[in-house]
């Protein structure tokens, strides 16, 4: 079987069923129903207090969800801060927790007078609002778990309405810190926060596909479906091909999660949104711009999200970088070795 | 080691004796003009051709997983395969599955050996990207046919063994045409070059003066040749030649870069763009194995693939004029990056243009 075929598994079916009809009904519900429901805690083992399931899972709740366009603050709890807490060898009872890891955060730690560890600093766009209890960030080669009621929050939104704050620590203590191993380093959390974007790009760039699609066939100009328009037809294929092109990226790196192929999923994701999204609102002329309309929520999160945990650029440059920082490997190798063990 | 990472391993051992030895030089686009039919009988004496072939023609007998591998490696490093390339990609696939048990046993060990130069002969004057508007007619004799008319970019037909011919035999459009081999050279068939813009010779207008064929040289049956060569047109179309044409031009010029070189960002991009076309690759080739040649992934990987080949020009010439990056170009990059320029144009083109590709997508999409 394809690694692009990992979300066709009936368990994974199922789930995203159920995430579909919990999103039907009611929009201010969700979030409450989502927690009752245990989606957030999807990816952590039941012995550390998850509810079970793998990266999979995980990735369909995120892919669902955002492909609905909902309300997902700290759903990412799961994907990123447990399993980066348990690589630290730490767990944590059923909280949501947010995690920062962005390029331009100015965090730094000391250590006080009576011995205790402290962080002190800035976070930029970090998802949190009243309903995210914590916040973990690296910081110093420590993982560390802050309680927002410690922090300063000067809160914003992104582009699609979703809570992106800045975070001020002042000499914070925090309730959990622990030393994690030099190999990993801040861009490896930024990485696997920047998968989980990937996800969720995926699965918006889906919804963007299916909803352009089915507007270009039912809606009639010149006394027939745009669809049936070659240049409209090529627009719409040239969707697919982004989207296809996104679902790919995302099941290399869940098939093997390196900080490489996490990379790789950010660029290539990020890059299909951008086109993706502008041929999609071309399609739909002036209705996808009218905030009634579905649209315009599912574009406006791609935007964000390509920006947010790393534009592509930026991972590019990473890729580019860790290339050339090696001297014996060839390019083609670095190609077929980053996706070792994938097909064999 | 797995069975495929030991087939990696050993093509690239291969690889390496021969570029050490001289054997070739790493050309872009080889799969189109790398032609060097000792290089093939090389290859197939390495047991590196005809990886999905059975074994009791001598092939591999391995699945479309050992032929990807070889493929792939191939490409990658520039190794000029086109003097065998359409034999057994197209080829040989098609006599498996719609030849008699004299074809299979007279062409297919030759193909595997890396002996047979086929050309495939589709496109016309007048039928292009509208494939199915092919005119070339064969008409039945006592014991076979004769065929008339005129192909046109004709791959390596004037290096070729024998050439797989698509010819009307009804006025139906699609179920009238059926598939002719063709040995070259025959007294009938007229060969003569198209030059391309490099100047270079690998094309060909193929002229068909009631040019006889035994029965025996059908391929197929009779008003198949629309759906057999629907199939292999599938298998062109999704290889790792839809997104590595330029590779060899990549590898080249990145071989000597400072680490703090400022085209790291566009390093970035190729190593993400082809990771995930290998991932879409694998899908492709899962479709194709089973039967499924109409799925729209297939025809998306060669747009998007060959749309990336294009841009990698971009990206190559970018590198080439970076401040800080080497001042001159090796003469082997320079060659490279005039091929790479010379055959851009054509990888949106060959095996159907991207937009009777993405007619395919959409009618896919709205069915």
């Amino acid at each position: 079987m394809s690694i692009l075929d990992w979300e066709s598994e009936e368990d994974r079916r199922s789930l995203r069923r159920a995430l579909d009809d919990m999103c039907a009904r009611s929009a201010t519900a969700l979030p409450q129903t989502l927690v009752d429901a245990g989606i957030p805690w999807i990816g952590m083992t039941e012995s550390a207090g998850g509810s079970g399931g793998d990266i999979f899972d995980a990735a369909i709740a995120l892919q669902t969800l955002s492909g609905n366009a909902a309300d997902v603050i700290g759903i990412d709890t799961g994907f990123v801060a447990s399993w980066a807490l348990s690589l630290g060898g730490l767990s944590i009872d059923r909280s949501l927790i947010a995690t920062t890891a962005d390029p331009r955060n100015s965090l730094m730690s000391a250590l006080s007078s009576s011995g205790d560890f402290l962080i002190s600093g800035l976070a930029f766009d970090v998802p949190v609002d009243e309903r995210i209890q914590y916040l973990l960030v690296h910081v110093d080669q420590e993982l560390a778990l802050i309680s927002l009621t410690d922090c300063i929050i000067h809160s914003g939104e992104n582009l699609a309405g979703e809570a992106r704050a800045t975070v001020e620590f002042n000499a914070v203590v925090p309730v959990k810190h622990v030393a994690v191993e030099s190999n990993f380093t801040q861009i490896d959390l930024l990485a696997r926060l920047a998968l989980a974007r990937s996800i969720q790009i995926s699965g918006a760039l889906n919804a963007v596909r299916d909803l352009t699609i089915t507007y270009a066939r039912t809606r009639e100009q010149f006394g027939k479906p745009i669809a049936d328009q070659q240049v409209i037809a090529h627009k719409l294929a040239e969707i697919c091909e982004l989207t296809l092109m996104s679902q790919a990226g995302i099941a290399t790196a869940l098939n093997e999660p390196t900080t490489q192929n996490c990379a790789i999923a950010k660029s290539v994701t990020g890059r299909c949104a951008r086109k993706a999204s502008m041929a999609a609102h071309q399609i739909h002329g002036a209705m996808g711009m009218s905030q009634e309309y579905h649209l315009g929520a599912l574009t406006t999160r791609l935007w964000s999200w390509t920006e947010e945990a790393g534009r592509p650029e930026f991972w590019n440059h990473y890729i580019g970088q860790s290339f050339l920082a090696q001297s014996d490997t060839s390019l083609w190798e670095s190609i077929v070795n980053g996706m070792e063990g994938l097909h064999t | 080691m797995s069975e495929l990472e030991e087939l990696r391993a050993r093509v690239r051992t291969f690889l390496a004796v021969e570029l050490a030895s001289g054997g070739f030089t790493p050309r872009c686009d080889s799969w189109l003009i790398g032609y060097d039919p000792n290089f093939s009988r090389r290859l197939g004496a390495a047991q590196l051709i005809g990886l999905m072939l059975p074994t009791e023609f001598g092939g591999f007998g391995g699945g479309a997983g050992h032929r990807l591998v070889v493929s792939e490696e191939l490409l990658s490093a520039g190794a000029p395969v086109a003097a065998h390339w359409f034999a057994e990609r197209q080829f040989a696939p098609s006599v498996l599955r719609h030849g008699t048990v004299a074809q299979q046993n007279e062409w297919l060990p030759k193909v595997i050996r890396g002996e047979v130069c086929m050309a495939i002969g589709l496109s016309e004057p007048d039928a292009g990207s509208d494939l199915a508007s092919v005119r070339t007619k064969a008409e039945q004799v006592d014991g076979g046919w004769l065929i008339s008319g005129t192909k046109v970019w004709t791959s390596s037909a004037h290096h070729a063994d024998a050439m797989v011919v698509l010819a009307r035999t009804s006025g139906q459009r699609h179920v009238g045409l059926s598939q002719f081999i063709v040995r070259l050279p025959h007294p009938n068939v007229d060969i003569s070059p198209i030059r391309l813009i490099s100047g270079e010779h690998h094309f060909n207008q193929v002229t068909f003066d009631e040019a006889y064929v035994s029965q025996d040289d059908v391929l197929g049956e009779i008003g198949n040749g629309w759906a057999q060569a629907m199939h292999e047109l599938a298998a062109e179309r999704a290889g790792p030649e839809r997104y590595l044409s330029t590779f060899p031009l990549l590898e080249e010029l990145v071989r000597d870069l400072p680490r703090d070189s400022r085209s790291a960002a566009d390093i970035g991009r190729v190593i993400a763009d082809i990771t995930t076309f290998r991932t879409i690759n694998h899908k492709v080739v899962e479709l194709l194995i089973s039967g499924d040649t109409s799925a729209s992934e297939i025809a998306m990987l060669k747009g998007i693939g060959t749309t990336f080949e294009q841009e990698t020009v971009g990206i190559a010439l970018s590198i080439a004029n970076e401040p800080g990056n080497p001042t001159t170009l090796s003469p082997v990059a320079m060659s490279l990056l005039r091929e790479a320029q010379y055959q851009a144009p054509g990888f949106t083109i060959r095996g159907g243009t991207n937009e009777v590709l993405r007619g395919i997508v959409s009618k896919g999409l709205l069915k």
